[in-house]
């Protein structure tokens, strides 16, 4: 395995690379960057060229004994934790304090690796942190995570970072147009709509689901505006049958008014993230007015955070819906 | 051996080598010489500031064989010992993973047995606020009265969470942050040692970043020389931390100053492209506003913010246009969208609102924008230079004057040219009387697009109750279209298209034909008020334009 699939990143492969090259691999990495940037790519390739027993700075051999454990997930050297459920527990946490004390039994290395770090309990990272600091000399922990911002202090100032930028637009189109040829419909849209990532790139490219919820979604924030209170409560049904992706949902939604903000301030169309709806922006951009956009969008916001935060789902959406359909205030 | 970071590297061993806290270290070493050793210390501070250090090195003081002036020598035995962690009476506990009760009960079966080798038993007991309550009393009696051979030294970023019962066991220190100064001075020997020469502004920008925090400078600065280059300038440190320069944020604020919505969005644009982190941007951000309104409030900039002259002069010029208050109203939105941006998996999206959000707040209705609005008033009022565009109300004066009989009014309409017949007021006739332009309304309401009011208004008639009032009276069934047309916003156009048409403003009651036959009956022909005829004598006499208001 080597570096040669990543796209983009170059400041992070070269860093990584260079740390090896010149031995100086730290003991603890933050890989920090939105979801879908392809973080846990890089740290599976760093893990396993750090762990291969005859690894140079171009890459795992692949031939090794490590390389061939780790090709079947049974390297007992490598570990990786991923959130259970909505969280990392403290339990977990522990399994890995009590792990890394041992020796690695092939390589020289043993590399943690623990995904969405930001999922981590107070308690748990808290119980990660004196580890973090001084591990034994053959650890390496390396944490991801889409939220940097949410990991506490302490286990910042404790770790190397590492930002991934986001992939140019052309890249993702180039990358898009060369894995899927022509088959796929709206590649602009796509290609904006990922904002430059990649996983929600390809993700998004090949799901005609997305595609769908996309469209009832802009239907129903365009209903909405005409309706009446009362029939708000018919619109929830949408949401229950798509509680899974009711974060997509959201996403969608703060984009739509994301453009019409854009769109009724600059009157550009090339900021547009929607670019294939334009009519649909154009033609609601001089309805709403600015306050209430922005009350929307923070409306929204705030809608993912009470759900995140367990708040009843039903009454969360239904709240949301009446502040979206509400008429401005006349003042 | 493998590569150890530059923090772990560098962490001082003797008590000359820590960075500041000079108040902790004289005390400790002090103690270490006089041999007035306590039994529980507390260490306290943001991290990075030195609190396991000292813990580390006040262990090995304590136990060394040839001290050197409060100082471990580092090279007997037992300072060897301990460094390798072959001696055990050193003890290192991890409390945020070992918080149960069961820990402690471990330590406080321990204790009671004589050192092995060292003349004290050290436990230094890190991340202690994550000790369980119940871990936390369970240490209590021996916190106290531990056997005579023990030490406790803990150490936590959180002092508030302990329990005052652990807080008064304890001998506490409080680890300051440390300069900036310092950091630098620090860090200039750390690059040098390691065959890299860094650039003053460069040392400067990580030692601000780091906020106080000596470990996370450190670990800037491995980053920076990690990049294998011989000299570590500005520009790789902005590079590697993710940050934007002052030149960008000056642009920034250059566009939310003249309000330039697409100039903004293509900054954020351009923020997002180089994959620089959102909430670093917001935090940078408020920073600047936070210098903007020193250079506001002082004359000598210069002395407090650590910039370069250039972004002082660049500051000063955006200042002139901004006001304490504005600046402070952007500080906060900035801070409430940090808080927001924790959230957020769309962190662009929320600063594209938020930025957009502080250039219209001129519209917005929050609190702040009233009160700056109010303040403006005020200012207006005791300066006195109010300028009042006084062409319509004086034309509306005399219409609104209640006092005023209706002769004169008809007298005063007819004084008006015949040319202007539509706007001149339409004079009250006497109470009970039908409106005769009660059509013509209609018509204006029909004409305006108010079909739900016209409809429930036809075959409902008009009738005068007094100078202020008209009656709208339905015929006996139309109950439904009366509680309509009283509605308060339904009630509100009817009266201003009845203004319009009479020329004087109206309040509308609506009544049923029972209703009407008897106020019609009780209406009485206008009372004088005293009090009003009075005011309104001396308002002629001084020749002021009077308007009352009835309630």
């Amino acid at each position: 395995m080597d570096f040669s699939s990543i796209i983009g990143q170059q400041e992070v492969i070269d860093s990584l690379k260079n740390s090896i090259e010149s031995e100086k691999v730290g003991h603890a990495y933050i890989f920090a960057g939105p979801t879908g940037i392809g973080k846990k790519t890089v740290a599976r390739i760093f893990a396993s060229m750090l762990l291969c027993s005859n690894s140079g700075v171009a890459g795992s051999c692949g031939e090794c004994l490590s390389c061939r454990l780790a090709e079947n997930n049974s390297n007992p050297d490598f570990h990786e934790v991923n959130p259970e459920g909505a969280s990392i527990g403290v339990d977990e946490i522990r399994d890995v304090l009590s792990n890394i004390v041992v020796r690695p039994m092939y390589g020289k290395k043993k590399v943690y690796l623990i995904i969405d770090a930001e999922r981590m309990t107070v308690q748990a990272q808290n119980s990660l942190l004196k580890t973090l600091e001084e591990p034994p000399s053959y650890g390496v922990i390396i944490l991801t995570t889409s939220n940097y911002g949410a990991l506490l202090e302490t286990i910042r100032s404790r770790t190397i970072k590492l930002s991934f930028k986001k992939n140019s637009p052309l890249e993702i189109k180039a990358l898009l147009e060369g894995r899927f040829g022509n088959t796929i419909k709206a590649v602009d849209f796509v290609t904006s709509y990922a904002d430059g990532i990649i996983g929600t790139a390809l993700k998004l490219a090949g799901s005609e689901e997305f595609i769908a919820l996309r469209e009832k979604t802009l239907e129903l924030l365009q209903k909405l505006r005409r309706s009446k209170l009362s029939t708000v409560f018919d619109q929830y049904p949408f949401f229950e049958e798509n509680k899974e992706d009711v974060d997509v949902i959201l996403d969608i939604a703060l984009l739509f008014f994301r453009d019409l903000l854009a769109y009724k301030n600059t009157g550009d169309e090339n900021i547009l993230i929607n670019s294939d709806k334009k009519d649909i922006i154009l033609n609601n951009a001089s309805v709403y007015s600015t306050d209430r956009l922005i009350r929307s969008v923070e409306t929204i916001e705030n809608t993912r955070k009470i759900i995140k935060q367990n708040a009843n789902y039903q009454l969360s959406i239904e709240v949301m819906l009446m502040k979206l359909q509400e008429e401005d205030v006349e003042w | 051996m493998s590569y150890i970071a530059l923090y772990r590297k560098w962490r001082p061993l003797v008590f000359e080598d820590v960075v500041e806290q000079e108040h902790v270290v004289k005390t400790l070493k002090n103690s270490v010489v006089t041999g007035r050793i306590a039994h529980a210390y507390l260490f306290c501070g943001t991290r990075g500031t030195g609190k396991t250090t000292m813990a580390k090195i006040f262990s090995r003081a304590i136990n060394c064989l040839q001290p050197k002036d409060g100082d471990p020598c580092n090279e007997c035995d037992v300072c060897k010992g301990i460094l390798s962690q072959n001696i055990l009476d050193v003890v290192e506990i991890d409390a945020a993973s070992n918080n149960s009760v069961d820990n402690v009960r471990e330590i406080r079966d321990e204790v009671i047995y004589a050192p092995s080798q060292a003349k004290h038993k050290v436990y230094i007991i890190d991340e202690v606020h994550m000790l369980s309550t119940g871990a936390f009393n369970a240490l209590l009696k021996t916190l106290e009265e531990p056997p005579s051979h023990v030490v406790f030294i803990l150490a936590t970023t959180e002092p508030h969470k302990l329990p005052a019962t652990i807080l008064s066991r304890c001998q506490r220190y409080d680890f300051r942050r440390i300069s900036v100064e310092s950091i630098m001075a620090r860090l200039d020997n750390i690059a040098q040692a390691g065959g890299v020469s860094i650039q003053k502004e460069a040392l400067r920008l990580i030692a601000k970043l780091s906020d106080g925090a000596l470990r996370d400078a450190i670990s800037i600065l491995d980053q920076c020389m990690g990049l294998g280059t011989a000299e570590v300038s500005y520009n790789d440190v902005l590079s590697v931390v993710g940050i934007v320069n002052d030149v960008f944020i000056a642009q920034v604020v250059d566009a939310l100053n003249s309000k330039e919505i697409h100039k903004i969005l293509q900054l954020i644009e351009e923020l997002v492209m180089n994959g620089k982190d959102a909430t670093q941007f917001v935090s940078d951000l408020v920073y600047y506003y936070r210098n903007l309104l020193i250079c506001k409030i002082t004359d000598k900039p210069g002395e407090i913010i650590e910039a370069s002259a250039e972004v002082i002069d660049t500051m000063k010029r955006q200042v002139s246009s901004l006001s304490q208050d504005e600046i402070m109203h952007v500080i906060k939105e900035l801070s409430l969208l940090e808080s927001s941006l924790k959230w957020t998996t769309h962190p662009r999206i929320l600063l594209e609102v938020s930025l957009l959000k502080i250039c219209k707040s001129n519209s917005s209705l929050d609190s702040d924008n009233i009160l700056g609005r109010l303040a403006l008033l005020e200012e207006k009022i005791s300066s006195g230079t109010i300028t009042v565009s006084t062409g319509n109300r004086e034309a509306a004066a005399p219409a609104n004057k209640p006092g005023a009989s209706a002769e004169k009014k008809t007298a005063s309409a007819s004084d008006s040219s015949a040319s202007k017949e539509k706007d001149a007021p339409v004079a009250f006739t006497g109470a009970g009387k039908t409106l005769p332009m009660w059509d013509k309304v209609l018509e204006e309401l029909r004409k305006s697009g108010r079909m739900v009011l016209f409809t429930n208004l036809i075959g409902s008639k008009a009738i005068e109750i007094d100078q202020k009032i008209v009656g709208i009276v339905f015929e006996n069934g139309g109950s439904f279209n009366k509680m309509l047309v009283s509605k308060a916003e339904n009630a509100e156009v009817l009266e201003s298209v009845l203004g319009k048409v009479l020329g004087r403003e109206v309040r509308i009651k609506c009544l049923d034909a029972d209703d009407a036959r008897n106020s019609t009956k009780s209406a009485q022909p206008e009372e004088k008020d005293e009090f009003v005829e009075k005011a309104q004598e001396i308002a002629k006499r001084i020749n002021a334009p009077l308007n009352i208001i009835d309630e």
